[in-house]
């Protein structure tokens, strides 16, 4: 069984979202969600500022002491942490830090740093923040960011969770005696690939040497957006940072628009031919919105093996390499581009659905990307932020 | 760096940087060819992408074909909207550098997208071949040896001729004449606000396009009423041509190009 801590400064919070998860249909076969306790809650920061202040100075394989959150699959902890007397300053995002940076911890999901039920139109998803996924606290128990298939309010940048968790143990193991490697080949980026990222991308994962040249270690003690300042961690810590952090940035900063890599519903929009069957119904497109083996999606991805994103479990999805896919010229809309028809239909970046264009709402994302023009079916009980991007 | 190559990476890059944003949320008109030509031609979305797609003193060729990304420039909205799309192909470690810009003017004819390719080139060879001038001629196909880019164009629309020749002896002032040709006049005045533009003093005084010796605004007031002239004849020509027209007698002050222009149209007169 594994373990989620839920982290509140509020207890009728945390009690109120463990009744909720253990209710989530499938939840509760395979996880045990707990609370935090404020006294828990003071054990663990001490800890995990003891192992700060040691890792500064002794160089250390793991830390050998012992720490909750080292137990936790997922943690989810609160962003508003005020009445919390004995945290001080601290906020959600700074337990993020410590917990990615100073334990074993699994998945952390960040609660109500950017709203208790927004839909984010940049689509960036605060790749700064620590945690591995930021939501609203009314968002936490949705069926969708746990189990296939949903209904209803599921953002499609959302990972699932279950899946998260074993794949970040995944990304540990294969990363251990890696570190030293450059993050883009050892990913499988194609160098003409890797030249097509944008600045905003590239910045993430180093901002003093070339991308191309950046191993996982570099990242992790350079880049800012690993290790902060002068702190130090155990080699066993580094390598989770960099399998947690690095995923955060292929989700946030390289698929998100879908010009360098590209997935399957994003893809099918493009390129209907691809559909399996011969149906074009939104039913037909929604089965290529999915995190089941690639087999399981309704999209012939055999044929564009050879743009594959090697790195399956880098990924909360499958995706492949947008260049080399538009370059496949056994795909009918590569060949012949003016006889392709597009779908009257759009995918919905809320729901992770198939809609008729004319029921749904245009949006720009804030993405340096040529496919930023997005579509939202815009529920009522969701607060869509900045709303200005939606188009006139 | 090698300056001429310098300047044409300065050049491409800023124009890039400068005309992005009119993709960001383009008015109906562009989207509705957009919707037909972004999922085949890919624009550049970032100057980091489009630097790295340029030629440099360690990697002088290059050739957008190779990253299936293309440079779009800012549509043109006089007569039929219009998306211009680009994609170059160069070669600075020959004396003679070699450039190639293929553009595809993308448009609506009823509901169908069609378009009007063009490649502007520096010479072929050292100087005894057909097209060894800097030339502009149709295309109807963007790129031979990758599928799917033929354009929607008449198949009977002729490509090997004719090849105009441009304004241009080098890279640099060929894409300066490839914008004069999109955009007009207009661009210059566009090109003056450019970072790049101190750079580029030289290459503009090789151009014909941009050189026009400026003309002089007069008024002339003869029997009570004015008459406001632009005129490129040097002083002594167009005193001739006052005393030849305006009799018995007359004077003339000269006045600012923005008096002139701000007067109706029908009183703009040409001489």
């Amino acid at each position: 069984m594994k373990t989620i801590l839920i982290l509140d400064d509020e207890q009728s919070f945390r009690r109120h979202h463990v009744a909720k998860l253990k209710k989530v249909p499938g939840l509760q076969k395979a996880f045990d969600p707990k609370e935090v306790t404020t006294t828990d809650f003071n054990t663990i920061r001490e800890i995990l500022e003891k192992r700060r202040a040691d890792a500064r100075k002794t160089h250390r394989k793991k830390f050998t002491d012992d720490c909750q959150l080292d137990h936790a699959s997922v943690l989810i902890v609160d962003y508003d942490l005020l009445t919390l007397t004995s945290s001080g300053v601290m906020t959600g995002e700074n337990v993020a830090y410590l917990a990615r940076c100073f334990s074993r911890c699994g998945v952390i999901i960040g609660l109500n740093q950017f709203g208790v039920n927004s839909f984010d139109l940049t689509l960036k998803g605060h790749p700064e923040s620590f945690a591995d996924l930021n939501c609203g606290s009314e968002q936490l128990e949705n069926p969708g960011l746990w189990n296939e298939p949903w209904k209803g309010f599921r953002p499609w940048s959302w990972p699932l969770i279950p899946q998260a968790v074993d794949d970040l143990e995944h990304r540990v193991r294969e990363l251990n005696k890696s570190m030293d490697q450059r993050i883009l080949s050892w990913l499988g980026i194609p160098d003409a690939i890797a030249k097509l990222l944008p600045r905003t991308s590239t910045e993430f994962i180093t901002k003093t040497s070339t991308p191309a040249e950046t191993t996982f270690a570099h990242f992790v003690t350079v880049s800012e957006n690993g290790l902060r300042g002068r702190d130090r961690t155990s080699e066993e810590c580094k390598v989770r940072i960099a399998a947690a952090r690095i995923t955060k940035w292929l989700e946030r900063l390289v698929l998100s628009g879908q010009d360098i890599l590209v997935d399957a519903p994003h893809l099918a929009a493009r390129f209907p031919s691809l559909l399996k069957g011969s149906q074009r119904t939104a039913a037909a497109f929604d089965r290529t919105a999915s995190f089941a083996d690639l087999d399981k999606l309704s999209i012939q991805h055999e044929q564009m093996s050879k743009a594959l994103f090697p790195k399956a479990r880098w990924l909360s999805r499958p995706a492949w390499f947008w260049p080399t896919v538009s370059a496949i010229d056994t795909i009918q809309e590569v060949r012949e581009p003016w006889k392709a028809k597009q779908p009257d239909l759009v995918f919905c970046e809320d729901i992770s659905r198939f809609k008729p264009k004319a029921k749904c709402h245009e949006f720009v994302a804030d993405l340096p990307s040529p496919f930023a023009r997005r579509y939202a079916v815009k529920l009522a009980t969701v607060e869509y932020r900045p709303e200005v991007r939606f188009s006139l | 760096m090698d300056k001429e190559l310098n300047l044409f990476r300065q050049l491409v890059i800023e124009v890039f940087d400068r005309h992005k944003s009119a993709y960001d949320d383009p008015p109906r008109n562009v989207q509705n060819i957009l919707d037909f030509i972004s999922n085949k031609y890919t624009r550049f979305a970032d100057s980091a992408a489009i630097e790295n797609a340029l030629p440099t003193d360690d990697n002088p060729t290059s050739d957008f074909k190779e990253l299936l990304h293309f440079l779009y420039l800012r549509p043109i909205q006089t007569g039929a909207p219009t998306v211009p799309v680009l994609s170059f192909k160069t070669d600075f470690a020959r004396s003679f550098p070699k450039v190639r810009a293929r553009l595809a003017l993308f448009f609506i004819d009823g509901v169908e997208i069609r378009s009007l390719g063009y490649r502007y080139e520096t010479p072929e060879g050292p100087g005894n071949g057909r097209h060894d001038y800097y030339h502009v001629q149709p295309i109807r196909v963007l790129y031979r040896d990758r599928p799917g880019f033929e354009l929607p164009t008449a198949p009977w629309v002729l490509d090997s001729h004719p090849a105009w020749p441009v304004d241009a002896s080098d890279p640099v002032t060929l894409v300066l004449s490839l914008l004069v040709s999109l955009y007009g006049l207009e661009f210059h005045k566009e090109l003056l606000a450019y970072r790049v533009a101190p750079m580029l003093k030289k290459h503009i005084a090789r151009t014909h396009c941009l050189t026009l010796a400026p003309p002089y605004f007069w008024k002339v007031q003869c029997g009570g009423k004015n008459f406001h002239y632009a005129t490129r004849h040097a002083k002594q020509d167009f005193e001739k041509f006052c005393v030849a027209t305006h009799r018995p007698k007359y004077s003339k002050t000269t006045i600012s190009e923005s008096e002139y222009y701000a007067l109706p149209p029908s009183s703009q007169l040409l001489q």
